[in-house]
């Protein structure tokens, strides 16, 4: 019985909003509505900045609802920032621990550690000493090979020296 | 006129006389558009956009309460709808779908823009003397049986205004366009009850805002 006369009211209410109906455009205005909207289409797309965002919002309603919850419940939007944070500060922390393992478990080639491996390995194939890195590389290593110098037979130098053309007089 | 409820519903009465939103919005018929559309017939488009321009500007208008941004934001939901029309894939009619993205890019506008103290009001039809319910409403019900028409209306626009977009929503498209909770629940990507909540809060709300014209 209480909803009756609020009903009424209601229906009242339903009555004045028909005159919302009434409002019209000015006289004609839809008569070259469409016509502007298909010179438009053919003009070509119209670059707007909240276009992205208007079709993300057209394409996934559940982000307008999210965002209605940020706006609506700031306690959601702090928490949902602070969950956030948290799962960026323990991808950062994890993957520096996982540096670490890796630091520890690859050995470097430059590190001086490396290098009682390439002492302690027989080297000394020629006159010249290996580096440690190639000792330490996949690649095996030749005995060293005389050096191509050497198979030059040397010559005695002859001094350069010019003469100059008969007939040629210093002046 | 043999279109149910849910094609044609209570929209302005000129769109239930002779315009171009009176052509026969049959199922198939605007099927068939939108598949002519879709392969980039824009005589096809076109058809659609007479059909259902007015109801689409009535929304956005009721919403903005501005000629200029209405006719902004009804020409930008068309040129939207058509690009994206590839993507439409039948599930809802064409008619609900052109309505989300209109409501989405009212919804979105109405955020942006500071809330607006000056309206650009529409001038009312002359047909409003002629209907019964508002000649009752202000010669019989209304204490203030001086009340202009032109100032009821600006009363009522003020209320609206002072409603929330979603309750706003609410109410112009049950109450002034007629849609059945159903098809505003599909627009606006809520469940039925939360549109009656709305409806029911927003009358409330404009009901103490007009209690000098309900009385």
């Amino acid at each position: 019985m209480s909803m009756k006369p609020e009903q009424e009211n209601f229906d009242q209410l339903r009555r004045l909003l028909k005159l919302k109906r009434y409002e019209q455009p000015p006289p004609g205005y839809f008569n070259d509505f469409s016509t502007q909207v298909i010179a438009q289409i053919k003009a070509g797309p119209k670059v707007s900045h909240d276009g992205m965002l208007e079709w993300l919002y057209f394409e996934a309603p559940w982000l307008q609802r999210l965002f209605g919850l940020f706006e609506t419940k700031p306690a959601v939007a702090w928490g949902f920032g602070m969950a956030v944070c948290a799962i960026l500060l323990s991808g950062i922390v994890y993957s520096e621990t996982t540096e670490y393992d890796q630091v520890a478990t690859v050995p470097v080639l430059n590190e001086p550690t490396v290098r009682p491996v390439a002492t302690a390995t027989p080297v000394a194939f020629g006159s010249q000493p290996v580096p440690a890195i190639l000792v330490d590389a996949t690649n095996p290593v030749e005995p060293a090979q005389p050096s191509l110098f050497d198979q030059i037979p040397f010559a005695p130098s002859v001094p350069a020296g010019f003469q100059a053309p008969e007939g040629f007089q210093q002046q | 006129m043999t279109q149910s409820a849910r094609e044609k519903p209570v929209a302005t009465p000129s769109s239930t006389g002779t315009t171009s939103t009176g052509v026969g919005a049959e199922p198939v018929e605007e099927q068939k558009l939108v598949r002519r559309a879709q392969k980039g017939d824009l005589a096809s488009y076109d058809e659609l956009i007479r059909r259902y321009q007015e109801r689409i500007y009535a929304t956005i208008y009721h919403m903005t309460a501005n000629h200029e941004d209405a006719n902004d934001l009804a020409q930008e939901t068309f040129i939207k709808a058509f690009q994206a029309l590839k993507s439409f894939k039948g599930g809802a009619s064409f008619y609900t779908w052109v309505y989300r993205i209109a409501v989405n890019k009212t919804i979105n506008f109405l955020k942006q823009r500071n809330r607006r103290t000056q309206m650009s009001l529409n001038d009312v039809d002359f047909n409003v003397e002629n209907d019964p319910d508002l000649v009752a409403l202000i010669s019989d019900n209304t204490p203030r049986r001086d009340a202009a028409l032109g100032e009821l209306q600006e009363k009522l626009n003020a209320a609206m205004l002072k409603l929330s977009d979603t309750h706003r929503l609410a109410v112009i498209l049950h109450d002034v366009q007629g849609l059945p909770h159903e098809e505003i629940a599909r627009i606006m990507g809520c469940n039925i009850g939360t549109v009656r909540s709305r409806l029911f809060y927003a009358r409330q709300q404009l009901q103490a805002y007009l209690s000098d014209y309900l009385k």
